[in-house]
């Protein structure tokens, strides 16, 4: 498999054509990195991903066909590097139903409402608790967090990016959430927020 | 007419764009005349919006953006320890 095998499967890309192809990869460093942060254990081997992401971009633009997403072609070639240097593939995530993941994040939300935790994302500012809790996740579950939830792709976008089944982009992006959400609710607990003066909910 | 728990299950879905329209208002006729329920979309809602404004803290790093560029043949090398090991 070469790197760019996706690279004729991409859909259209919406930038500028009157870049060069290097002016047009280098536009998307800041989404590739994230990615990368999403797929490698720390960000020094992020670094060494993106820049390998890079290099055997550089060496196949030959392969980029005018008018594909740039973008997702690096994410992809990002992704082939990655698993290449882990040299196995992690995916093994059971399928349960997605569904139940919904159920489970609104039965969360109303614990959340009873402890008074439930309007921290407007009380306090929960962006490195995010950042730190993405970077917890497990492996398989942060490159489709950071696609969907951060880049906004589609399931449909993910699922070719990633080469995975729509089904498991769900069913992992749902369980990420809801453990995000947990996380997050650690992190207001620790940061003293919520608890019984907001408890509006109690037991009298 | 959908359920409190069927339309619950698509909370994600829905939120995410990933809806058949026929779906989409089957769940908007729900919420719109339940109490329970739209609480529980506006939490999620207001998660995904930080989940998304938390981006902006991810962007790459200076050195990598450098090394990068140099493999591009947009900048000169950089300095030091950040040379790529170009072939």
């Amino acid at each position: 498999m070469t790197d760019s095998s996706s690279e004729d499967e991409v859909e259209d890309d919406e930038s500028p054509t009157d870049c060069t192809f290097e002016e047009r990869a280098v536009q998307s460093i800041d989404d590739v990195a994230r990615f990368a942060r999403s797929l490698a254990r720390n960000d020094d081997d992020a670094d060494d991903l993106v820049q390998e992401t890079y290099l055997r971009a550089f060496r196949g633009r030959h392969t980029w066909r005018e008018g594909a997403d740039m973008r997702r072609w690096l994410f992809t070639i990002c992704k082939n590097v990655f698993l290449r240097s882990m040299e196995r593939k992690r995916d093994v995530v059971s399928l349960d139903d997605a569904g139940d993941e919904a159920i489970a994040a609104a039965r969360l939300h109303n614990e959340m409402v009873q402890a008074g935790e439930a309007d921290l994302f407007d009380r306090i500012d929960v962006g490195p608790a995010i950042v730190s809790a993405i970077h917890d996740l497990p492996p398989v579950y942060r490159p489709v967090v950071v696609l969907v939830d951060m880049e906004g792709y589609n399931y449909e976008d993910a699922a070719a990016a990633l080469e995975i089944p729509v089904g498991t982009v769900r069913s992992r992006l749902f369980r990420a959430r809801r453990q995000l959400q947990e996380a997050l609710r650690e992190h207001a607990r620790d940061a003293g927020f919520g608890g019984a003066r907001l408890n509006l909910g109690g037991s009298a | 007419m959908l359920d409190c728990r069927a339309t619950v299950r698509r909370l994600w879905d829905y939120l995410d764009h990933e809806l058949t329209p026929a779906e989409v208002k089957e769940v908007n006729e729900h919420l719109a005349r339940c109490e329970l329920c739209p609480p529980h979309f506006e939490f999620e809602r207001a998660f995904l919006a930080a989940v998304r404004k938390a981006r902006e803290e991810r962007g790459a790093s200076a050195a990598v953006c450098d090394r990068v560029r140099y493999i591009l043949g947009l900048s000169a090398a950089p300095t030091s320890d950040q040379n790529p090991q170009h072939e």
